[in-house]
């Protein structure tokens, strides 16, 4: 598990506060879903979902939160950094399916990759992004306006509500044929996330969502990452969850551990 | 066949015990350890106060040796048995508490919170090297102050019959020495042995892997030094022994045994075999029994230091 090093190729901005990074990073292997861990030395090691990854490029679309992603918006083209992984259980999809992406925050990010590897197997889809207000709505741009649907806070772009509210609408005027073959693919905050996978459950869709849990190794060791009450480690046999599983573990919306292993609510 | 052993009075399904520091965090990765066939579990090392720990990266995985500089993050004691008590509401298997501090007061302040919890054992852990800079060397290195230590926790787990066993280093030149001292402070036991001091340099960045620097190295490059230190410990003080140390197979694990460990630590083991290793490991030394006529694992313990 000894990480790649590798350069950055590009640096783009995405919305407020938020760049993608362009990484030369071949063969990575990843699929939609899965994670890397960066590392920046005598700063940090933290885990981040893959934006996309094409065999020869890793895209990864990061949100400045602290100190690792600080000195991260720090770095310049052609700076090295360190990548381990990819960790963890990916999305699924079936040829055909319709993809329902349910994308809050900066939720977004792993949703593109799923969509467009997900199209290369005849896949459909609708994308549904929530944010508190337009400058932070993450890929309101990257899919063609029909598929994309938008929901803010504070209205300023789209429905003034949760993201969840636009996926039920869509999933009531879907047509049975669609609703047959619709899986609803989430990624965000975990009450958010509470919530899509209850929509799905009502209109007996089934549902993966990404379950994030406070990360050290990404592979299992640690310990850090294990979800109550079954104890499995988020970072493999997560963070992608079936909705029906992620709903019967007792700690889902409810709680998570801190970097010291103490629960706090949400 | 009986793979059961009586440890201290405590009985274990098999000798497979999780060691400190992998996965043993909450009480539900513990019951899956137990699930996927540990015959009993240690948690993470509890102090008086939560603990973060060192800034990552804090763990690393190669062929043959595993780094870790965690720096004993945890939740605090008073936490850590809630957990504790959690994971005896879920199963019956023994459970050892493990706790550390920086002094030997908070030791035995630590120790007599545990003591309250359902803990089958507690170990102390006075052997982590990669927190010298906070609270200097090891007490383990040490045999007064590993002495005192495991007089001061005693003096708790006495009041509850919680038996003992001191975690020694393998970096300790004088092993024996300080097993002796723990011995005659009243361990019951001896856990042989933490991680080996060491460390990895990225060859690109030209810098220390972990940002501690400095970590533990466990996995195969450790076993035969944990073997001669398991060794040396049941030739010298004719102590029981849980020994820990670079175990990823059953034959590693029965080696362990010949040597002189009554119980068997496996950790890093899970980065190269998954979390089913114990199950794994169990399995391989029943094949072991049966290629052997060997109708109890009991009856192996420090056999070779007969022949």
């Amino acid at each position: 598990m000894k990480p790649t090093i590798v350069k950055i190729l590009n640096i783009e901005e995405e919305a407020e506060n938020v760049l993608t990074f362009t990484l030369d990073y071949p063969a990575l292997n990843s699929r939609p879903g899965q994670f890397v861990m960066l590392w920046l030395p005598g700063v940090d090691m933290k885990p981040f979902s893959i934006a996309s990854d094409d065999g020869k490029e890793l895209k990864l679309s990061i949100f400045k939160v602290k100190k690792f992603t600080t000195a991260l918006f720090e770095a310049k083209i052609g700076d090295k950094v360190g990548v381990t992984g990819p960790f963890g259980n990916p999305y699924s999809w079936k040829q055909g399916a319709h993809v329902l992406a349910v994308g809050g925050g900066y939720g977004s990010a792993p949703l593109a990759y799923l969509i467009n590897e997900a199209k290369k197997d005849d896949c459909t889809f609708d994308l549904f992004i929530g944010a508190r207000r337009k400058n932070l709505l993450l890929y309101s741009n990257k899919f063609p306006e029909e598929f994309t649907h938008i929901a803010t806070d504070d209205g300023s772009e789209g429905h003034t509500g949760y993201v969840t509210e636009i996926l039920e609408e869509k999933i009531k005027k879907l047509s049975s044929k669609d609703k047959k073959r619709a899986v609803v693919y989430v990624c965000g905050p975990e009450l958010m996330e509470v919530a899509a996978a209850k929509v799905s459950q009502k209109y007996n869709i089934p549902s993966q969502i990404s379950v994030e849990r406070f990360m050290k190794c990404g592979f299992g060791v640690c310990g850090q990452c294990c979800i109550d009450d079954t104890g499995e480690p988020m970072c493999i046999q997560g963070p992608v969850l079936s909705g029906e599983h992620a709903l019967s573990l007792p700690e889902f919306g409810k709680y998570h551990r801190t970097k010291a292993g103490a629960v706090e609510k949400y | 066949m009986k793979t059961e052993i009586s440890f201290l009075g405590v009985k274990f399904d098999n000798p497979i015990v999780l060691a400190s520091g992998i996965l043993g965090v909450t009480a539900a990765s513990m019951k899956r350890c137990i699930d996927l066939g540990a015959g009993g579990v240690t948690i993470k090392s509890l102090s008086m106060e939560p603990r973060e720990g060192h800034v990552n990266p804090t763990m690393a995985g190669y062929d043959n040796y595993f780094l870790n500089a965690v720096g004993l993050s945890n939740p605090g004691v008073k936490e850590g048995v809630k957990e504790i008590i959690k994971f005896k509401k879920m199963c019956s298997a023994p459970i050892i508490g493990s706790i550390f501090g920086g002094s030997v007061e908070e030791f035995g302040e630590t120790a007599e919170i545990i003591c309250e919890s359902p803990i089958d054992i507690l170990e102390i852990n006075i052997s982590c090297p990669n927190v010298k800079e906070e609270f200097g060397s090891p007490y383990a290195y040490d045999p007064k102050a590993a002495a005192a230590i495991t007089k001061k926790v005693k003096e708790a787990t006495s009041k509850h019959n919680i038996p003992v066993s001191t975690k020694l280093s393998p970096n300790a030149w004088n092993i024996t020495e300080i097993a002796k001292a723990c011995k005659e402070a009243g361990a019951d036991a001896v856990t042989a042995v933490n991680t080996v001091s060491g460390m990895t340099i990225d060859t690109s960045f030209q810098t220390p892997l972990l940002t501690n620097k400095s970590g533990g190295v466990s996995g195969p490059a450790l076993k035969p030094i944990a073997v001669k230190a398991v060794w040396d410990v049941y030739d010298a003080c004719n102590m029981p022994i849980i020994a820990t140390g670079g175990v990823t197979s059953g034959d590693d694990a029965i080696e362990m045994m010949l040597a002189g460990g009554e119980l068997v630590g496996v950790g890093s083991a899970v980065f190269w075999r998954g979390p089913e290793v114990f199950k794994i490991i169990v399995d391989e030394m029943k094949q072991y029994m049966t290629n052997n006529n060997i109708d109890s694992l009991a009856s192996i313990i420090g056999k070779a230091h007969t022949s």
